[in-house]
């Protein structure tokens, strides 16, 4: 992000008035709040020589550096301030909406810059770059907010480019496609054809008076015809509804496959902006539904069409005056299917929001039903479920009665069509200038007219959510990989496992750092400690080690290599992660072991089970190694998921190890089960373990104490201890009462 | 990683040195070297994948006497003895013929021949309740826990399959 702002004119004038001719400008920033509480531009400069804050209503402050302690920015609720600390008081400098809260984060560090003296190339150069995204991000075309996570603007969006791209799924198979638009053509062609026979039928066969002499040969001509149109309509209808069909699997399939691997490939942060159903859902209904529009929808859409064409030529071309009769009533059914469209899609809105209201109290009170209890309030839990359900049925009675009603009148409508055409139909009839068969013809025709014409009213319903949906599944196919590898990643090789942070800073919205600046380096081998109160960013810097995410700023280093530069999966091979909630995969232990390598041998599996003191209780489960762990291993208890945990981050040998509150869930038998062999594994390995219960890490070589992103204290178990004012002495004393008030 | 291989290797079995013997009363008596024990625990380490391989001996107390990674190195007659202990733990009995099959209320009855004598079983939840593993063998447990063992299920008349979700 820029640090000097684009200034309006009269902004640049007061600043120049301000200003001296040798002062050198670092920083200029515009807030969006006045010290009033209004909304309103305020600036804010800084020099090489001060602060100077010009408002919107001609004041200025103005102070020097020499004066300023320290700037730090604060988040009050709704609306945050910027605040310089003087010798002798705390000054709120300028005020600003959370919208810009990211433009002031690195603010801190460049002030701390300019004030350790540093010359503008340093403190602009040298300095953190400020972080860059804004903490919701806005379209670059219109300027809406879009939605967390997403890069996609749905206003934006070009409806007729989506449809566009969507027909892309279907080019690998043309020929199959256009097959099937051919049958479908030919199925609405042979579809106008039984009429025609109908009508020549009575106007050849059955009417004439006397009847033709050959008249029962003739009619046997006439049904062997028909059949033979009805023979070849079922096959035309069969092929097109297989190539259809097979069509549509084929699309479904490419785009689920397509969509899946693009998952696999993001960055973990993705999954922390949506929600695991959400993702489910666009990888299942999401790609069904557009599936289903590409194929039958399209289709449809054409068969509509044409079938309105081909009956009104033909109608037209009988009898032109007749036909614009018989389709007056088309408006009418046009409005009222439209403004039925509309209004029923609310209604269905409705229903759907009550009923997933209705399912969310479910979701709630099922489980909770001991709390129910406990709290003997059953009954209100009753009344509360039976107005949610007297919603759902309100709403659904409204839709039924929009469908009630709505249903026959069309059909009214259409009766009021073939009224027309008996009552001048018929008179041309008697008047001889209509056939009876032609009379015939049309009302069929017209029978068959009606029903396109109501498809087509709804289509623009299914195009919208055939729309959502595109949008929704070219999102994630539209979201770059944050955590990219370079054009020609390095092979880290066998990794020695030293670990270096350079001022590395995170964080995941662009407001809150997690980590400030951190910097440390770690020789292959030694067993660092992680310490630091909840939210100190613990784990936030284990996982920039795995590269789960890339650093804000700064540089990670393994084996003096920014990790950028190295092949991610070739580094992450190699770095066994051990988590506080160990996740298993359906499927048995020893599949679940070797999850990291699934070459490994029968041998290497019970190695590392061994190793991670897991051994003993897989051999006396009855399927041993082969037991099934269910999902997400829900079958194993918290320390047994632990321990194999351990093993599976053991069997690709890491050099580098880390074990986030790999002991904190389990019971204190089970800890020092897992200690245990932990005490083995570390050995001959770079290890980084978080730990809340701090004994759990004395025999760390060094451990690093975090408080609020930065690193406030470093050295070994005894060394911290002696401080008496540190911070990781305070954690202990703390823990040490807490565990004599226990033992009380 | 020595270590590793070491802590692997420390419990492992010799077959040149282990053999076993039935006590008077018809007990496993296992020797490892000059000792003898008694109310030694056998186990499968994969009873599915690798049921005649990496067999595990615990002792009375729950301590590992050691892994045996492949029997057939043993002497006939222990590998006899062994055999037949492990026969005795694992009974999962193979069903070689099913008579008659059906499904009602999502439960599974079967009427079948098993390699231990004909049975009646009743399977609730195919799902978690039928796992099949390699060379289309299944492991099938029925709703009393009983299991048994179906062997080339990919034979299996298509219906039958559809029911038992194979």
């Amino acid at each position: 992000m820029n640090l000097v702002e684009p200034i309006p004119p009269e902004i640049a004038d007061r600043l120049r008035g301000q200003l001296h001719p040798r002062e050198l400008l670092l920083v200029l920033l515009s807030a969006d709040i006045t010290p009033q509480g209004r909304y309103g531009q305020s600036w804010l400069a800084l020099t090489d020589e001060r602060l100077l804050v010009l408002h919107h209503d001609g004041q200025a402050v103005s102070i020097p550096l020499q004066q300023v302690q320290r700037v730090h920015s604060r988040n009050y609720v709704g609306n945050g301030a910027l605040l310089v600390e003087l010798a002798d008081e705390t000054v709120e400098l300028l005020r600003f909406s959370p919208s810009i809260y990211y433009k002031f984060s690195s603010l801190p560090q460049v002030v701390g810059a300019a004030l350790a003296g540093l010359d503008q190339e340093r403190a602009t150069a040298e300095g953190p770059p400020p972080p860059a995204l804004p903490a919701v991000e806005h379209c670059v075309t219109c300027g809406r907010a879009l939605r967390p996570g997403s890069k996609v603007c749905p206003h934006c969006i070009r409806k007729t480019e989506t449809f566009w791209r969507l027909f892309n799924y279907v080019r690998p198979y043309k020929w199959k496609a256009l097959g099937g638009f051919l049958l479908t053509l030919a199925l609405t062609g042979i579809s106008l054809v039984p009429p025609q026979f109908n009508a020549w039928l009575l106007d050849h066969v059955l009417v004439p008076d006397p009847p033709a002499v050959n008249a029962i040969d003739l009619l046997l001509a006439a049904v062997l015809g028909l059949l033979g149109v009805y023979v070849a309509r079922a096959l035309i209808a069969a092929s097109r509804a297989f190539t259809l069909g097979w069509l549509g699997q084929r699309v479904i399939y490419d785009l689920q496959t397509e969509v899946y691997n693009y998952l696999q490939f993001l960055a973990l942060s993705f999954y922390n902006k949506h929600s695991t159903g959400r993702i489910m859902t666009r990888v299942t209904s999401d790609t069904e539904r557009l599936q289903e529009f590409i194929i039958e929808g399209f289709q449809e859409m054409v068969i509509s069409i044409l079938t309105l064409v081909g009956i009104g030529m033909v109608l037209l071309l009988t009898d032109w005056r007749l036909a614009l009769l018989a389709m007056a009533p088309t408006p009418v059914m046009v409005i009222g299917t439209v403004f039925y469209r509309q209004r029923i899609h609310w209604v269905f809105h409705g229903i759907w929001r009550r009923i997933a209201s209705l399912n969310a109290h479910l979701a709630d009170t099922i489980p909770g039903a001991k709390v129910v209890k406990a709290f003997a309030q059953e009954r209100r839990e009753i009344g509360r479920f039976d107005r949610r359900n007297a919603e759902v049925r309100r709403s659904r009675m409204e839709a039924i009665k929009m469908r009630s009603y709505f249903m026959p009148s069309m059909t009214f409508v259409t009766s009021i069509g073939s009224l027309i055409i008996w009552w001048y139909g018929g008179q041309k009839v008697l008047g001889d200038e209509l056939s009876v068969g032609q009379l015939q013809l049309f009302i069929s025709y017209m029978t068959m007219f009606y029903q396109p014409v109501r498809d087509l009213c709804l289509l623009s319903e299914r195009l919208e959510s055939a729309a959502t949906s595109a949008e929704r599944v070219f999102e994630i196919l539209d979201t770059p990989a944050e955590v990219a590898d370079f054009d020609q990643p390095k092979d880290p090789g066998v990794v020695q496992g030293a670990v270096e942070f350079q001022q590395v800073s995170f964080t995941y919205d662009g407001s809150a750092r997690i980590l400030d600046n951190v910097s440390f380096a770690v020789t292959p081998g030694e067993m660092i400690g992680i310490v630091g109160p909840s939210g100190a960013g613990k784990s936030t810097l284990v996982n920039l080690i795995s590269r789960f995410y890339d650093a804000t700023d700064g540089v990670v280093l393994v084996d003096g290599t920014p990790i950028q530069e190295l092949a991610q999966q070739k580094l992450r091979a190699q770095i066994g992660v051990v988590l506080q909630e160990p996740l298993l995969f359906q499927g048995s232990i020893a599949e679940n072991i070797a999850y990291g390598k699934p070459e490994a041998s029968r041998e290497e599996i019970i190695a590392v089970a061994r190793a991670a003191n897991a051994h003993k209780f897989i051999m006396h489960f009855p399927d041993g190694y082969d037991t099934e762990v269910g999902e997400r291993g829900a079958r194993l208890s918290g320390g047994e998921r632990q321990r194999i945990s351990i093993a599976r981050a053991l069997i690709s040998d890491p050099r580098i190890l880390i074990l986030d509150e790999a002991t904190s869930s389990v019971d204190t038998q089970t800890e020092y089960e897992i200690q245990e062999a932990l005490g083995r594994l570390i050995a001959g390995r770079t290890t980084f373990a978080i730990a809340h219960r701090l004994s759990t890490l004395k025999n760390a070589n060094r451990l690093l104490v975090l408080d609020q992103g930065r690193i406030v204290e470093v050295g070994t178990h005894e060394e911290l201890l002696s401080r008496p004012e540190g911070l990781y002495r305070k954690l202990v004393d703390m823990q040490t009462e807490m565990a004599r008030m226990r033992a009380v | 990683m020595e270590d590793r291989g070491h802590n692997y290797a420390d419990h492992l079995l010799d077959p040149g040195q282990l053999r076993f013997a039935r006590s008077v009363r018809g007990n496993l008596v296992v020797q490892v070297g000059g000792q003898e024990h008694q109310g030694v625990e056998v186990r499968r380490a994969f009873p599915l994948e690798a049921a005649d391989r990496y067999i595990g001996f615990f002792l009375a107390d729950g301590a590992e006497l050691g892994l045996l990674e492949n029997p057939a190195l043993l002497d006939a007659q222990s590998q006899q003895l062994l055999r037949e202990e492990l026969d005795k733990i694992y009974f999962r009995p193979v069903i070689t013929q099913i008579h008659e099959i059906g499904e009602e209320f999502g439960v599974v009855f079967m009427e079948v021949e098993t390699s231990r004598g004909p049975r009646r079983l009743e399977i609730r939840g195919i799902r978690t309740s039928i796992r099949p593993f390699s060379w289309y063998r299944a492991l099938v447990e029925d709703v009393d826990g009983n299991r048994y063992e179906l062997r080339d299920w990919h034979l299996l008349p298509r219906v039958t399959r559809e029911i038992l979700g194979l």
